[in-house]
């Protein structure tokens, strides 16, 4: 009945730039000792503009969806599962997976990185390329 | 719903951009020059790796928190949503 859809902005991967030996963790590794900060992890998302580009992304396909509702369908309901999924608070929905993998350091380096105008203009790149990412619920 | 998304999208927008400002402005010379460095390093292909096993588990952890909230509103409203299939198919 639900075909709600999940769209991952590619700044998470896409364009990430060259990162330092000393910067990110080996996968399969333990996770590291001083693992990411939320509040790293609010500014990193912050100046990748993660949670606005997922927002974005993901409203253009709820939207598509809603039009593919059936006619009975209740619209507030509809609504209101679109207002909740706004709210989601995307940083502390990630954070135990970055945890997991990203390092203060790691975390750091990236920020300083995505907070350059280099940074930026690579974030922005990324950012325009389509979310492959849609997914039935 | 749809301008007030909007809205809250611009100051989410703008709030972002005077973080950016904020912690490019507070990075020394130093640290500006190793972001630069950072950003052509060789180990581009490790963090690639990390951060594409990160994005999958986040879009995992997505889609099931997109999931749980969809499930717990339809059923919130069951009775409306079944009434309201009801009286449409009724209608001649």
């Amino acid at each position: 009945m639900f075909f709600l859809v999940v769209a991952q902005p590619n700044v998470l991967i896409a364009q990430e730039p060259n990162v330092s030996a000393t910067t990110s963790q080996e996968l399969g590794s333990k996770p590291p000792d001083h693992p990411v900060t939320e509040d790293q992890l609010r500014t990193y998302f912050a100046v990748c503009h993660v949670s606005a580009v997922s927002r974005q992304l993901t409203h253009e396909k709820l939207e598509s969806q809603r039009q593919r509702l059936p006619p009975w369908y209740p619209q507030s309901v509809w609504d209101e599962i679109e207002d909740a999924v706004d709210k989601i608070d995307m940083p502390m929905l990630a954070l135990p997976i970055y945890r997991k993998y990203m390092s203060e350091a790691d975390a750091k380096m990236l920020i300083e990185l995505f907070a350059s105008p280099q940074g930026q203009e690579l974030v922005e790149n990324s950012s325009k390329l389509p979310c492959k990412h849609s997914t039935p619920v | 719903m749809q301008a007030r998304r909007h809205r809250a999208a611009a100051m989410v927008s703008g709030e972002e951009n005077n973080r950016v400002l904020k912690v490019y402005n507070g990075m020394t010379p130093e640290q500006r020059r190793r972001a630069e460095l950072f950003s052509q390093s060789s180990d581009y292909r490790r963090i690639q790796l990390v951060l594409k096993q990160i994005a999958a588990e986040f879009e995992q952890a997505t889609i099931e928190k997109q999931t749980d909230l969809a499930k717990a509103i339809a059923l919130k409203h069951q009775a409306e949503m079944t009434e309201a299939k009801r009286l449409y198919d009724a209608k001649p």
